[in-house]
Order: structure tokens, then C-alpha cells, then sequence
């Protein structure tokens, strides 16, 4: 769905951190902050897909954490529909999803049409709202044959879909959803790749999603947000995240030759015949590419794929990393 | 005002609802858990009970005032746990330390009414207030106590006091789980325990001190002991209140600790950063 310009999500030069103490001696603590977030700015409009991404620790969560009203930051605003969700957290929970991968808001011990009744009496769904969602999300979700299973003897993925559709049944404008195809397999992840595009494009909900599964990502958000070591590091599409990383492409050939490597290519794999180049889209444009390719003898086979993005954000990643960053962590 | 008692009345519902499912999905399994719990509430009376049959009474009270207490225990103690027992709410140490707090915060409900209605159970949870009603009803009978608008209002004062007490130690001391998740998780169920294990002890005879300190600070002699001299008339004046006192005493200050705590939870949820916090 196209964002119009109105902002559902605002932060705002917000700062988080927590304080850390450890015995020194048996009388003395040191204490020392850890820096979650550290003057981090952005702002989310109505419709936007986003994806936050970002290593281990860059305070993903934590940011959540803030957006949900489940912490409050130290300095700096956090507004959901221009409201603080601490002060106004009724009112923002009513208008916001959340689901948190690695937790369950489903009742364990009963079946899964209970979890949806239960909602449904505690979010004051009217009738005709929650049986209009209801049988949406169960056919979109393939619920049906789940909706009187109990939540306990569902598989991860089942839980996964069933948590999905009770964090959309109050029709949310906003859904924060962290890392939702956490330890889904291949056609789980599938399934919940297409809701989650069709609940943008067609039901207009505002999502800001976190994976570490950054083809998956990429798939699904037209917004790319990296956060490292709480610092927001980049901001943009996925195409402004390859033209600043370099357009790096992947060449496979299959030749007689013994190890050609080509004056601009980097060999990063071989395997018997067939060699993997790594080269710089911007630097070598194809026809140069081709020129390069047509002086090595006895080439059987070309396949030339941009490097995905997997692997692009890994090398941003290791970059960040042996750049050895300026350690936002300070005594207190 | 009346949106929120007609909210927590229609939460009410639905949970007595959930539980009602609960014990219908497995009836057989439901009958155990009740039976069991009306067992082990006998048995925690009949320690006591048998005590007192045997020597003619205890701790000041004749074998039927020890059962009418007994009773009074199992009824106020019963009815708090069927009011507050499930989904850890009593246990609220629980669910602070296991980082469940996040749950109630999506909710778009006032907390209050979460923690006033989710632990709701009035079938699988009712098996001490059971007990409780038939032990009173019968120490009522063999004591031939006049059914007067006094005593019913002294038994639903009390009764609102020993829950108000129980609930009251239970967040107090819990509240320290938002500080110190792991290692007071257990907190209120110690509490509990406590309270459980005390609370059905005439305190007569004991040293004055003793009984002052068990009337106040800890509360067990508020439990059961001192309401049921109340309901035998065997106190008159400013004592009656006291049990009223202390429980707004302890309601207030863990009303106070929760909402400090709960503002220190904003501010620290994470559990990893804490002393203690870290859940292996």
C-alpha cells in the first residue's frame, strides 16, 4: 500500500539505556550504562511496510519494547498516533498489534477459538467487526481446521499463524511484529510472508517488522531501517541500501580453464569446474563484464545474480563490527 | 464509574466462562483437581481440629469455636483463591518475575480491572470455599449462634479484610520481583504459605508481644483468629477495627510498592541488566 502522510509511529531523539552493576570487591559495585538506543529518529506513515533490522544487541526489542509502551525512555519523544503509548497506553493498544515472536498470547490450555473470544470480550470487538475478522483471518490463515485444537498441541508454525490472526482480529492500523518467522519452516514463513504483504496492500495496516532473516525482509517491506549498536545506521530502500554498499553482483562460471580470475572479479568460491565472482556493478558495467568474460577459454556456462541482500547486510555487519565503532557504553 | 464495574462484570463472566471450559474439557480430570483441593483443605484443618478433640479445645477455644474458626479460614481464604487464584494474580510474584507483566501491558485495559477479574475461577477453584461454607455452617449450628445483621456484617467485613491482607502481603512483598525477578519469584507463595500454615492457629496464651506482632506486622492472627472472637462476641470495642486497619494498612502500602514497582518496570524491564534478573 502507498504511505499518505500521516505519522502513526514518531520517535524522536529517544535514548534508552540500562544500568549495569558488577562487585568489584566485596563492599564496591561498578556501575556502567548499556546504551539500547542512542539518539535514534524516525518516523513511520500510515501504510508503510518496514523492516527494522540490525546484529544481535543493536536494540531492536528494546525499540519495540518502546513503541508497545513496555518501557520509557530516558530522553527523547516516543509518540504512536501522537500519543505517548506510556501515558495513553489504553488508547494506543486499542489502535496497535503486537506480536512478539518468541512469546504466545494464545490461552494454552484451551482451544484456539477461546483465545479469539477472549480477545474479542477484552478489546470490546463489537459483533459484527469480530465475526467479519474472524472469518478473514480463517481463510487467509487456513484457521479452520486449528479453531478448536488447543494452543498447546499446536506445531510453532500453526501457533505462529493463530497469533498472527488474534494480533490483527481488532483490525489494528498498526501491527509491530518481532521476528515473526522465528524458527517457521519454509512454507509456514511463505504463508506468513503473503499475509503480512496482503494485510499491508489490502487491509492498509501500518507494519514495522524485525527478522534476522533479511531475504524475508526484503521481500516484504518497501522500507529498510538498520540499527547497530542502538544507532540508527541506515534509513531507505533496499535499492539506496545497495547503491551505498556498492551493487555487488555474482558471476558462476563453468570452464575448462584452470582458476581465471579476471582483472575487477573476486573469486569467492569454487567448486571443481565452476568458479563464483564477486564484482561491483557500478565499476564494471556488463559489456566491460562480458568483454572480460569472452578472454577466458573453454566457458561452458554464464549465470550472472545480484548478490542478495542476505549477504550484502552481513558484510555491512562484519564492516560495523572490525570497524571497531566507538563503544557507546560509558561509566556511569 | 459504572462503564467500569459493568466492564469488570463482563470479564468476570468471561473468565468464569474459560474456567467453566476448562473443567468441561476434561470433566474426569476437573472432578480430580477439585476433589483433590477439597482434601487437602481438610486436611489442613484437621491438624488442628484433632488437636482440639482431643484435648478439649485449644489456644483459649473449645473444640467447636476452633471449628467455627477453621471454617471461617477455609471460607475467606476459599473465596479469596476463587476470586484471585488463577493465572497467578495471588501469586502475583509470578508473573512479575517471569516477565508476564508485558501480557497485561498490550491489553488495552486499565490494570486494576486485569488483576480484579483474570484470576477468576469459580468452579475449579472452588473447592476450599466449599469446604469453608459447610465448616462454618456447621460450627454455626453446634455453637447456636444467633444469625443476627451484626455477625453477617462482622463475617463479610472480615472476610473482605483476610482478603485484602492476603492480596495485600502477596503484592507487597511481590512487588520486589520487579527488582529482583528471578530471585523473588516465589516471594508471594511464601507469603501464602505462610499465612496458610499460621493463620489456623488460635493465638491465646501466646505472649503478648507475640499476639501484637502476629496482629500487625504479621498478620496471621488476623486471618481467622481474631474474626472469629469477634463473630463469638468475645470482643468488644476499638479491637473490632483493627483487622479493618491493618488490611487497608497493607492494601494501601502494596498499592504503593505496585505502582512503584510497575514504574520501574517501565523504566528496567529488561531482566538481563539486573542483579539476580537473569533467567537461564
Amino acid at each position: 500500500m502507498k504511505a499518505n502522510h500521516e505519522c502513526i509511529v514518531s520517535l524522536a531523539h529517544v535514548t534508552k539505556y540500562f544500568g549495569q552493576s558488577r562487585p568489584v570487591s566485596l563492599w564496591k559495585r561498578e556501575h556502567s550504562r548499556i546504551y539500547a538506543l542512542n539518539d535514534v529518529s524516525f518516523v513511520l506513515r500510515r501504510g508503510e511496510f518496514a523492516a527494522y533490522a540490525g546484529p544481535n544487541g543493536a536494540g531492536k526489542s528494546t525499540t519495540f519494547k518502546l513503541l508497545a509502551g513496555l518501557l520509557r525512555a530516558q530522553q527523547g519523544q516516543v509518540k504512536i498516533f501522537g500519543a505517548d503509548p506510556c501515558v495513553k497506553r489504553i488508547e494506543v493498544m486499542r489502535r496497535t498489534g503486537v506480536l512478539f515472536g518468541n512469546r504466545n498470547e494464545l490461552w494454552w490450555d484451551h482451544p484456539v477459538r477461546a483465545s479469539f473470544e477472549w480477545k474479542k470480550a477484552v478489546w470490546d470487538i463489537p459483533d459484527d467487526v469480530y465475526l467479519s475478522n474472524v472469518s478473514r483471518l480463517k481463510e487467509l490463515l487456513d484457521l479452520e481446521p486449528l479453531w478448536n485444537t488447543f494452543s498447546r498441541e499446536l506445531s510453532l508454525g500453526q501457533r505462529m499463524r493463530a497469533d498472527l490472526a488474534l494480533t490483527l482480529l481488532h483490525s489494528p492500523e498498526l501491527v509491530l511484529l518481532d521476528e515473526p518467522t522465528l524458527g517457521l519452516d519454509v512454507l509456514a514463513k511463505r504463508r506468513m510472508i503473503d499475509f503480512l504483504k496482503l494485510a499491508n496492500q489490502e487491509l492498509g495496516v501500518t507494519l514495522m517488522v524485525t527478522s534476522h532473516d533479511m531475504d524475508d525482509l526484503a521481500e516484504m517491506a518497501n522500507r529498510l531501517l538498520l540499527i547497530n549498536r542502538g544507532r540508527l545506521a541506515f534509513d531507505g530502500s533496499y535499492d539506496a541500501l545497495l547503491r551505498m554498499t556498492g551493487d555487488h553482483r555474482l558471476v558462476r562460471l563453468t570452464t575448462s580453464a584452470e582458476s581465471p580470475v579476471p582483472e575487477g572479479l573476486t573469486l569467492v568460491d569454487r567448486s571443481g569446474d565452476r568458479f563464483t565472482y564477486r564484482y561491483d556493478g557500478t565499476k564494471i558495467p556488463s559489456p566491460h563484464l562480458f568483454t572480460l568474460l569472452a578472454g577466458i577459454p573453454g566457458i561452458r556456462d554464464i549465470q550472472m545474480e545480484p548478490e542478495n541482500i542476505e549477504t550484502v547486510i552481513a558484510g555491512l555487519y562484519r564492516k560495523w563490527f572490525s570497524e571497531g565503532e566507538a563503544d557507546y557504553s560509558s561509566k556511569g | 464509574m459504572a462503564d467500569k464495574i459493568q466492564s469488570v462484570l463482563r470479564l468476570l463472566r468471561l473468565y468464569a466462562r474459560m474456567d467453566l471450559n476448562w473443567v468441561l474439557q476434561d470433566f474426569k480430570a476437573a472432578l480430580i483437581v477439585v476433589c483433590a483441593e477439597i482434601i487437602n483443605n481438610l486436611t489442613a484443618v484437621s491438624g488442628i481440629l484433632l488437636l482440639a478433640v482431643r484435648f478439649g479445645g485449644a489456644g483459649g477455644l473449645n473444640t467447636d469455636e476452633i471449628l467455627l474458626m477453621l471454617g471461617f479460614f477455609e471460607f475467606a481464604d476459599g473465596l479469596c483463591y476463587m476470586l484471585f487464584g488463577g493465572f497467578n494474580v495471588l501469586h502475583i510474584s509470578r508473573r512479575i518475575g517471569r516477565g508476564q507483566v508485558d501480557h497485561m501491558l498490550i491489553q488495552p485495559r486499565p490494570l486494576i480491572v486485569q488483576l480484579l477479574t483474570e484470576g477468576f475461577m469459580p468452579v475449579s477453584g472452588s473447592g476450599g470455599f466449599l469446604i469453608g461454607i459447610l465448616l462454618t455452617m456447621l460450627a454455626w449450628t453446634r455453637l447456636h449462634l444467633e444469625v443476627t445483621l451484626l455477625r453477617l456484617s462482622l463475617l463479610l467485613l472480615y472476610t473482605l479484610c483476610h482478603t485484602l491482607l492476603t492480596l495485600g502481603q502477596s503484592f507487597l512483598f511481590g512487588s520486589a520481583a520487579f527488582r529482583t525477578p528471578v530471585a523473588s519469584e516465589e516471594l508471594s507463595s511464601l507469603i501464602l504459605d505462610l499465612n496458610s500454615q499460621l493463620g489456623r492457629f488460635p493465638l491465646f496464651g501466646l505472649p503478648r508481644w507475640l499476639i501484637g506482632l502476629l496482629c500487625t506486622v504479621l498478620p496471621v492472627g488476623l486471618l481467622a483468629y481474631l474474626p472469629s472472637l469477634a463473630l463469638l462476641g468475645r470482643l468488644t470495642g476499638i479491637v473490632l477495627a483493627l483487622p479493618v486497619c491493618i488490611a487497608a494498612a497493607f492494601a494501601l502500602a502494596s498499592a504503593c510498592c505496585f505502582r512503584a514497582g510497575m514504574r520501574h518496570y517501565l523504566q528496567y524491564s529488561c531482566n538481563r541488566y539486573k542483579g539476580m534478573g537473569h533467567r537461564s
